[in-house]
């Protein structure tokens, strides 16, 4: 039966759903390990947990005050590590709040030089009830957090901590107390607090219904010490994977017995690339390029939006009567699966083993070539390897330069001037620098300014200033985080990115400045109520984008969908939304008299809602 | 929570992917030339709460007992949401049971189900006036039996039928009476206009192939204009599809590496003949008189946005159906029209210009005849009428 297949097309899940606490749980804390990271997808997190119908991006990106809520309540409960260097450009309007995330986001590094690769998250949820025990989600993914639209997978696995410790953890307690240390030495920031416990619970973690059949879980972590995923002999095996070099799919051919017992699916023009004799050992295929096009039905002219083709990083061995899954964000590449002399990998990266047998999990064929997956397969048909054309090369020295560039410990120093902040960048050791090479040229600018020219920063960098002045910019818009921006001159090839600096002497009160920036209209007000009380989305009184000043008022009086009968609810269930509209009218009152943007006819009906809340919170 | 699977970033994206795998289970029958703005506007106004998607007409009281279900439950609304998922699991169990074999959706899937019924005919049973407060099925679910004492509050039809006995033990797909009476009041009172509800009236069964052909004295003239223009719609981009194909069937007969393409040459006939065959049925359609201001106007009523880039198409392509005396095989203007839409639509993708695409091409693109979501509506009629 196809549906019983772990691979089968039409078996998804939702990410968002994956940070959300099981009945009778509260999210507690989170530690989330990604290689690239857009700030507007990590944001997109906090939101899902605390609103309960936010679940699209979009509609979440639309209501800054609620990213602002949320994120200012969860920042210290969750952590986010990232490859240093792999925060994509944000604009502006995003670049801002990224303030209040500031502690949240750490940029990190490979040990053995490479990429910081896993794609982790493991949340602890606190039970309601004191008799219940705490419980701890991990998941494993190949999806990174950014808005790639990829054929991706993730196994996630519940758990509830109990006394006696889990030995089987052990790779995953591993990769998390690394964390700290693979920061900047010399810019390095305090380790969460929560993570000891967090490392602890999960050590003591043993997991309930494991997916796929598996009798047995397993984790590895490549890329710390010489203790990392092998890929076992057996008798059949299949790979995904999107990238491929020939060493390792050598390496892989070996234990395994003939071609037709090696199926390999990759992306055409990585294979393309691959000697044709390392590639004969395998019988190839990619995934249909009509799986990786997608042309919306109801909308039309050239909208067409991308998936951008297989993402999913796994391998399933056949191995007497068992079947293994390794499934995580190891790539079947040299710098992920390779050893150097040092004994770890290039990389970092984290894997999850399922195990079984085959009267449960299934054959290979059975698991992974189900009717309908392969429906989504093509046979692969080499063309010639893409031709390295000045642009590539240009590219490939863009990147030589991030890489270095992201290595700096750099400060970003703030100093008042009449009432705007004074910025200044600067190395934080002496004996760190850079050498742009002739012709390429790096720009830098604090990111929330518009500016997309920059200041060039190669005096900086080469150690002959000692400090780069970025200008001034108002309390609000004060981050540490930089826009960085490449250009190849004679190509005219540019790679951004967003680093993050260490913030020396940021002033008091800016966290207040963000908020009251970015609540700087009514519709942004009406929009958050709308998202807070669960009626963003169909028929919500804010549906239309004219929708804002004036229209919740009209809707008032229509009586199917207004803003006065979800208050109601709200107040009938008790379940918090009242409490939370009262703390934001408070603090929405300036203390400097100013008129409050909150509307006039709000506040009159919310001052019939006031008593009644007051009076239920007395009874509690 | 413990699973190994595919992930979605959100709803949106999981739309996304959907449809891809969808396009997967009817190879081909796809929208190569985007001409779905056009088709669904002028199938939301025929058959109004109708989608593809859709099975079964009791499907549009099997939901709202459903939620109606989890509602009176005591519970908080995750806990809802759960039960409402295990009732639609049930409701599959039910109707197996019930000896109900096609239609029954998630009959293979089972609890692995990620499109249930009630996410299949969430929208359709709004625009007919069962489920009458707007709202996603999350909302829904946060009203309990308290809120369902408020008699100000309606979420759902007041005359919604009562509940089948035995609905989540043994159930088919046949209506009661006092149900067929029921739907169609709804059709009759949020669909009035209709061609739907004209029918539906009539209370009979249909077994044209297209809704043009039926013949209806009670039929509007709105609905009859409306009609006309599907039918001469359907009837010219068919054109435009056989002409694709062909182009296609040709640049894959003249490639080298025509390994895959085998049935090239054997394509290339058969899209002639097709072709020809087309243009014989062309004079029915008395395309001269064919106003299509007063189409693009009709579907600017409905809430699909048609852009210039599609009307222009459409019009072009009108234009050389009405002048061109020669092989369209070998009109550049047409074969120029052609190459640009797919290119607009599709950049790389394009198969009349990349070769790669091309070479992954089954044979037959997006040529089945548009039909305008007659085939549900006309199931549809026929379940109204026949009724245990």
């Amino acid at each position: 039966m196809s549906a019983d297949s772990p691979f089968d097309p039409e078996n998804r899940e939702l990410y968002t759903a994956l940070v959300r606490a099981p009945d009778g749980y509260s999210f507690g804390h989170a530690i989330a390990t990604t290689y690239s990271l857009d700030f507007e997808t990590a944001l997109a997190i906090p939101i899902s947990i605390v609103f309960r119908d936010a679940e699209n991006r979009d509609e979440m990106m639309r209501s800054p005050l609620a990213l602002l809520q949320s994120v200012e309540r969860l920042a210290d409960r969750i952590a986010v590590y990232c490859d240093r260097g792999r925060i994509k450009e944000a604009n502006p309007n995003t670049a801002r709040l990224m303030a209040l995330y500031e502690k949240t986001i750490v940029e990190v590094a490979a040990p053995g030089g490479g990429a910081f690769h896993p794609k982790l998250w493991c949340i602890r949820f606190e039970p309601q009830k004191k008799s219940d025990p705490v419980r701890i989600r991990v998941a494993i993914l190949s999806r990174n957090l950014t808005n790639d639209r990829c054929w991706d997978l993730a196994l996630a696995l519940d758990g509830a901590v109990h006394d006696e410790e889990n030995n089987d953890n052990r790779a995953l307690t591993k990769l998390l107390r690394a964390l700290p240390r693979l920061t900047n030495p010399a810019t390095r920031p305090a380790p969460p607090k929560f993570l000891p416990s967090l490392i602890s619970d999960l050590e003591r973690t043993w997991w309930e219904g494991l997916p796929a059949g598996a009798t047995k879980v397993s984790f590895a972590v490549n890329g710390l010490d010489g203790d990392g995923w092998v890929l076992p002999h057996g008798e059949k095996l299949a790979v995904l994977s999107p990238f491929v070099t020939a060493p390792v799919l050598e390496r892989f051919a070996k234990g395994y017995g003939s071609r037709e017992n090696r199926q390999l699916i990759s992306r055409a023009e990585e294979l393309d690339g691959i000697d044709p004799e390392v590639r004969e050992r395998f019988s190839i295929s990619t995934l249909d390029e009509r799986a990786t096009e997608y042309e919306a039905e109801a909308t039309d002219g050239p909208k067409s939006s991308d998936l951008e083709g297989l993402h999913a990083k796994a391998y399933l061995v056949e191995r007497g009567s068992r079947l293994q899954i390794h499934l995580g964000s190891a790539n079947a590449t040299t710098a992920a699966t390779i050893p150097t002399k040092g004994g770890k990998t290039q990389n970092v990266e984290v894997m999850a083993t399922l195990d079984g047998p085959k009267t449960r999990m299934g054959t290979i064929d059975d698991a992974l070539f189900s009717e309908a997956f392969q429906r989504l397969l093509a046979i692969y048909t080499p063309s010639d390897p893409p031709i390295l054309d000045e642009a590539v090369k240009a590219e490939k020295k863009l990147e030589e330069i991030r890489a270095c560039i992201s290595a700096l410990p750099l400060d970003l120093c703030c100093s008042e001037v009449d009432d705007l902040i004074q910025l200044e960048l600067q190395l934080a050791t002496k004996d760190k620098r850079v050498l742009l090479p002739d012709g390429v040229r790096c720009f830098v600018r604090a990111i929330t300014i518009p500016n997309e020219q920059g200041y060039d920063a190669s005096r900086l960098l080469s150690g002959s200033d000692t400090v780069l002045a970025l200008g001034a910019v108002p309390l609000g818009d004060v981050t540490r985080w930089l826009g960085i921006r490449l250009l190849h001159e004679k190509t005219k090839v540019e790679l951004t990115f967003t680093l993050g600096a260490r913030l020396v002497g940021v002033p008091e009160g800016r966290d207040a400045a963000v908020l009251r920036a970015h609540i700087a209209n009514v519709g942004n007000f009406l929009r958050y109520l709308s998202l807070l009380l669960g009626t963003l989305g169909e028929g919500s009184f804010l549906e239309s984008d004219t929708g804002g000043e004036g229209q919740w008022l009209r809707s008032l009086g229509d009586g199917t969908t207004s803003l006065l009968e979800p208050m109601v609810r709200a107040l009938h269930l008790e379940s918090g939304e009242l409490d939370e509209i009262g703390r934001l009218i408070e603090r929405l009152d300036d203390p400097a008299g100013n008129e409050t943007i909150v509307p006039k006819d709000f506040l009159a009906l919310w001052k019939s809602f006031e008593p009644l809340i007051t009076r239920k919170r007395g009874r509690r | 929570m413990s699973y190994l699977a595919w992930i979605d970033f959100d709803p949106e994206e999981r739309r996304r992917a959907q449809t891809l795998i969808d396009l997967f289970k009817q190879p081909e029958a796809r929208d190569e030339l985007g001409l779905g703005t056009i088709r669904d506007g002028l199938a939301d106004l025929l058959f109004p709460g109708t989608s593809t998607i859709q099975t079964r007409i009791r499907y549009m009281l099997f939901v709202p007992w459903i939620y109606r279900e989890a509602q009176q439950r005591r519970a908080s609304q995750a806990e809802r949401t759960m039960i409402a998922r295990e009732l639609e699991f049930e409701l599959s169990e039910a109707l197996l049971r019930g000896g109900e074999r096609e239609d029954v959706i998630g009959r293979l899937a089972g609890r692995s189900l990620k499109r249930l019924p009630s996410s299949v005919y969430w929208a359709g049973i709004y625009t007919l006036g069962i489920r009458t407060l707007a709202g996603n099925q999350a909302t829904f679910l946060s009203y309990g039996s308290e809120s369902l004492k408020d008699h100000d509050l309606r979420l759902w039809c007041t005359s919604l039928p009562d509940v089948p006995e035995k609905l989540f033990e043994q159930v088919n797909f046949k209506l009661l009476p006092k149900e067929a009476d029921f739907l169609r009041d709804r059709i009759a009172a949020s669909a009035k206009t209709s061609l739907l509800n004209e029918l539906a009236s009539k209370q009979k069964k249909f077994s044209e192939d297209w809704a043009w052909q039926v013949h209806e004295d009670s039929v509007s003239d709105r609905n009859r204009s409306i009609i006309r223009h599907a039918e001469r719609f359907s009837g010219v981009m068919h054109g435009a599809s056989i002409l694709y194909n062909l182009l296609l069937a040709l640049r894959a007969a003249e490639r080298p590496n025509a390994k895959a393409h085998g049935e090239a040459a054997t394509l290339v006939e058969e899209y002639r003949q097709s072709l020809e065959t087309w243009r014989g049925e062309l004079k029915h359609l008395a395309l001269q008189s064919w106003d299509l201001d007063d189409l693009f106007q009709i579907v600017g009523t409905t809430s699909h946005n048609l852009t210039q880039s599609s009307r222009d198409f459409v019009r072009t392509w009108l234009e050389i159906t009405l002048q061109s005396n020669k092989s369209l095989e070998r009109d550049q203007e047409a074969i120029d029209l052609l190459r640009q839409r797919e290119q607009t639509l599709k950049r790389m993708k394009a198969r009349l210009l990349h070769d790669a695409p091309l070479e992954r091409w089954s044979g037959a693109s997006g040529l089945a005849r548009l039909d305008f979501r007659w085939a549900v509506a006309r199931r549809y009629l026929g379940e109204l009428v026949d009724v245990g």
